[in-house]
């Protein structure tokens, strides 16, 4: 068996909402992170042929490192491959099919203790959701889609009218509470609004940051450091305190009373804490932490208070 | 110079050739029916050997199982613990257990002869049926409490296991995953439901279904299996094929020595439907007498027993709704569409109403813009349609392969649970099916339910529950129906009814070899009628 946990990206949504265009967005601006995809089928995922470097059987080999491997039918059989897989990649990214419901394939990362659920996706096509979720044959599936994500991306905002694409919006902030929403084109999110990375490559991934691009202007960045906290109940005590609109927030904490270290990944408020063997050289004394929401969601003084509310 | 000729001597041959319905000799050159008749009925060819070794039997067609599974031969590398008495490829009986003490002692007989670093794998399992208290972890400790143990139900969608298997999966207390089953202290009961939650425990004891499907030590043990219930033209309906495989499965199939003809459907759920029906139609001509290729399977909805599968009003029960699509609706319209203009016979399963309303739909428009007579679509399982779902699929043509197996084995709990007293009257509905001008099949999906045509035929004429109830008798076919339902009804439903599925001159000298004619047996003992195996291309794979 395995011996390295490797972090899972469900991208669910409906057909046509835009699944395979984040895929490839993700593939293409992967920056040196080993990505392995698990599609339904290649045929669906016209995967940029320049990026194409050898073709195996039911995986496909691409230049920047990256690996796409083919659900097929036997969801157990393309797991255990894609687990294989991703051993010497960063994370696995499995595009769900269109019906699928993407918290039940998350029930895999759950489940599995090579796998570790990183965040589910959820794509919503601003042209036909509304109609989708009202269709009486597969309206249940595409809201119990959306019900399960952590990030929900309403797509193809730029084929509707303002007006349109608010009310929806709000529609869908009902239809699932704790999701982070965010407005895109062409499926273009930050990366780092999408993979947690793990601890260890954290800092690494801010200090190369994807170059400001378009999109990044709808995104707010924090980071900060010199946080203590007392003991284990008040880390849990900070973290369940960050204010609503925090996507995702990572990072190293300390805790006083036993000098421990742990590492923190709060997802759409989800709270996974492990405790960390070995203190990372970036961080040397105190905690420090890098967040990131849509702009505007959250004060970055709100956020540093909530964290320092405890210390002592 | 003629080829060899042999001519059978039977104590009766039921040929299902309605113009000659009986006779005593059957002659046999170059594998194939060359006459059918008395012991001179092959004088004008030169006559023959005549062969009495069934001379005290009853020969009928071979039988044709029309949706089984490979797996189900290679499962019995497993210990089975289920309910029912089923006979294991190499002809042990293996008796139903009635409690969970009888499955402990079956695990533990079976424990003492593994190897210290064998798992204890269990499949069939069916704790409805039960007395007694729930199976749970604790109870297999008594079995091994090192040894990792899994018990897999029938419905192999869920899964009991020991401290030891949970203990690989590192599921505990703390574990916080769907599927997990927890006693009221919070400590797991060793019950463990659906895929997700199955993977790390199947993953680590090596269960892997896809290779099950595989090789010789697939084919042949299922292969026996057919042969044991008279079967000689059988179905696997979902293989990943791939063009190497199918050469693969071809070797071993073109073998003399194997004694089963093999039908495998493509499945259609790993490609764009485009690339499926390339692969068909490439698949079609590799085709041998003794492997058919070239058509696709297609599942749509999931199970009723599963709360799967798609109904419509009223829905449910007593049950919660898990209904899924296997393939997104509008995506089903394309495959069938494609498929279908490509000439690709089509194997489409749907459980509930809903789902065979929408397949009919995608058949409908398919057909209607390009209309192909001999398509042979059939519907796989189609639970509870109504009447006039049934005369829609008589009018485009589509077949019904129906469930038969199910009316006895979860008649009841459709009945009290799924779908109430109304509409299981509906399950398997062949009467309605052949009044409405549908071409019919019964199967049995095995391993779901034991192979076994006459098993089939028993429950599609008594429609007797597990509980002994008899599920609305109106839809009961006669014994006759019922015998050509699992001869040349299946062979019809795979287009090979000009092969198999009687005993005519030019047909393949393909028999199944019974004690007793069906027809002249209580139907009640349809299923009691013994098998003593089967004749293919004319050479006996009968037991001496
Ligand atoms: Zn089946």
């Amino acid at each position: 068996m395995a011996t390295r946990t490797v972090p899972v990206t469900v991208v669910g949504g409906y057909l046509g909402a835009g699944k395979t265009t984040l895929v490839n967005h993700l593939l293409r601006h992967a920056e040196g992170r080993r990505l392995v995809v698990m599609v339904n089928d290649f045929g669906d995922t016209p995967i940029d042929a320049a990026l194409i470097a050898a073709r195996d059987g039911d995986t496909l080999a691409l230049s920047n490192g990256c690996i796409c491997c083919s659900m097929g039918g036997d969801l157990v059989a393309a797991f255990d491959t894609a687990i294989r897989l991703a051993q010497r990649a960063d994370a696995l990214v499995i595009e769900a099919s269109g019906v699928a419901e993407p918290d039940r394939i998350a029930d895999f990362a759950r489940a599995e203790p090579d796998l570790a659920l990183d965040s589910i996706v959820v794509l919503a096509d601003a042209r036909s959701h509304a109609r989708h979720a009202a269709d009486p044959l597969v309206g249940a599936t595409l809201r119990r889609q959306v019900a399960a994500a952590d990030l929900l991306l309403l797509n193809k905002t730029d084929l509707v009218e303002p007006a349109a694409r608010d009310a929806l919006a709000r529609d869908l902030a009902t239809a699932a509470p704790r999701a982070t929403l965010v407005a895109t084109r062409h499926a273009a999110v930050p990366l780092d609004l999408v993979f947690g990375d793990g601890p260890g490559s954290a800092f690494a991934c801010t200090t190369a940051v994807t170059p400001p691009a378009d999109h990044e202007a709808q995104f707010d960045r924090w980071s900060g450091t010199g946080h203590v906290f007392a003991d284990h109940a008040a880390l849990e005590r900070a973290l369940a305190r960050l204010p609503d609109g925090v996507h995702r927030l990572k990072g190293f904490a300390h805790l006083a009373d036993d000098d421990s270290w742990w590492t923190v990944q709060v997802v759409a408020g989800r709270i996974d804490l492990a405790p960390c063997t070995a203190p990372p050289a970036l961080a040397a004394e105190a905690s420090v932490f890098v967040a990131i929401w849509p702009r505007g969601m959250v004060a970055r003084e709100a956020l540093d208070a909530a964290l320092r509310a405890d210390a002592s | 110079m003629h080829a060899k000729t042999t001519i059978y001597a039977a104590r009766r041959i039921v040929t299902m050739n309605p113009r000659q319905p009986e006779a005593t000799h059957v002659a046999v050159r170059d594998g194939r029916v060359l006459a059918v008749g008395d012991a001179g009925c092959a004088d004008g060819w030169g006559g023959g050997d005549i062969d009495t070794r069934f001379a005290d039997r009853v020969l009928l067609p071979g039988f044709v199982e029309g949706h089984s599974h490979l797996i189900a031969g290679s499962i019995w590398r497993f210990v089975y613990a289920g309910f029912h008495r089923r006979m294991a490829p190499d002809g042990t009986i293996w008796e139903g257990l009635g409690d969970t003490a009888a499955v402990l002692d079956r695990l533990a007989s079976a424990e003492r002869g593994l190897a210290p670093d064998q798992f204890l794998i269990g499949w069939g399992f069916d704790p409805i049926f039960l007395t007694g208290a729930r199976l749970s972890c604790r109870d297999l400790d008594r079995v091994s409490a090192t040894r990792p143990i899994a018990v897999m139900h029938s419905n192999f969608h869920m899964v009991t296991v020991n401290s030891a298997a949970l203990a690989l999966a590192q599921y505990g207390r703390g574990t916080s995953v769907e599927g997990v089953g927890k006693d009221e202290d919070g400590a797991p009961t060793g019950e463990i439901r659906g895929m997700a939650a199955m993977f790390p425990i199947l993953r680590r004891l090596g269960v892997d279904f896809r290779a099950m499907t595989r090789g010789e030590d697939a084919l042949l043990p299922f292969a026996e299996t057919a042969r044991r219930c008279g079967v000689t033209t059988a179905s696997d309906l979902l293989n990943e094929l791939t063009l190497d495989e199918a050469a693969r499965l071809r070797a071993v199939a073109d073998r003399p020595d194997y004694p089963v003809r093999l039908y495998v459907a493509l499945s259609a759920h790993t490609s764009p439907p485009r690339d499926i029906a390339d692969l068909a139609v490439a698949l079609a001509p590799r085709s041998s007498a003794k492997l058919r290729l070239g058509a696709v399977k297609i599942v749509v909805d999931g199970s009723v027993q599963a709360f799967s599968a798609q109904l419509r009003w009223p829905g449910y029960y007593r049950v919660p709704d898990h209904a899924v699509w296997n393939m997104a609706p509008e995506r089903l319209g394309e495959a069938v569409d494609t498929l279908n203009a490509r000439g690709v016979q089509m194997q489409i399963h749907t459980n509930g109403d809903l789902a065979t309303e929408v397949a009919l739909d995608a058949l409908d428009a398919a057909l209607a813009r390009c209309a192909r007579p001999g398509h042979r679509h059939t519907l796989q399982h189609c639970q509870i349609p109504d009447r006039a779902q049934f005369q829609r699929m008589g009018r485009l043509g589509i077949a019904a392969n129906l469930f038969a197996n199910h009316v006895h084995v979860f008649g009841d709990v459709h009945r009290t649970l799924t779908l109430g007293p109304d509409r299981a009257q509906r399950l398997a509905s062949c009467r309605t099916a052949l009044e409405s001008g549908v071409r019919l099949a019964i199967h049995s999906d095995a391993p779901v339910t034991p192979m076994g045509p006459l098993f089939a035929m028993w429950c599609a004429v008594n429609r007797l529950t597990a509980s002994g109830f008899r599920l609305n008798p109106a839809e009961s076919l006669t014994v006759d129906e019922a015998l050509h339902a699992v001869t040349l009804g299946a062979a019809w439903t795979l287009g090979m009814e000009g092969e198999v599925g009687s005993i005519e001159t030019g047909k393949r000298a393909d028999f199944a070899v019974l004690d007793e004619d069906p027809r002249a047996v209580d139907p009640l003992a349809l299923k009691d009628i013994r098998v003593r195996g089967t004749v293919l291309d004319g050479v006996s794979f009968a037991d001496a």
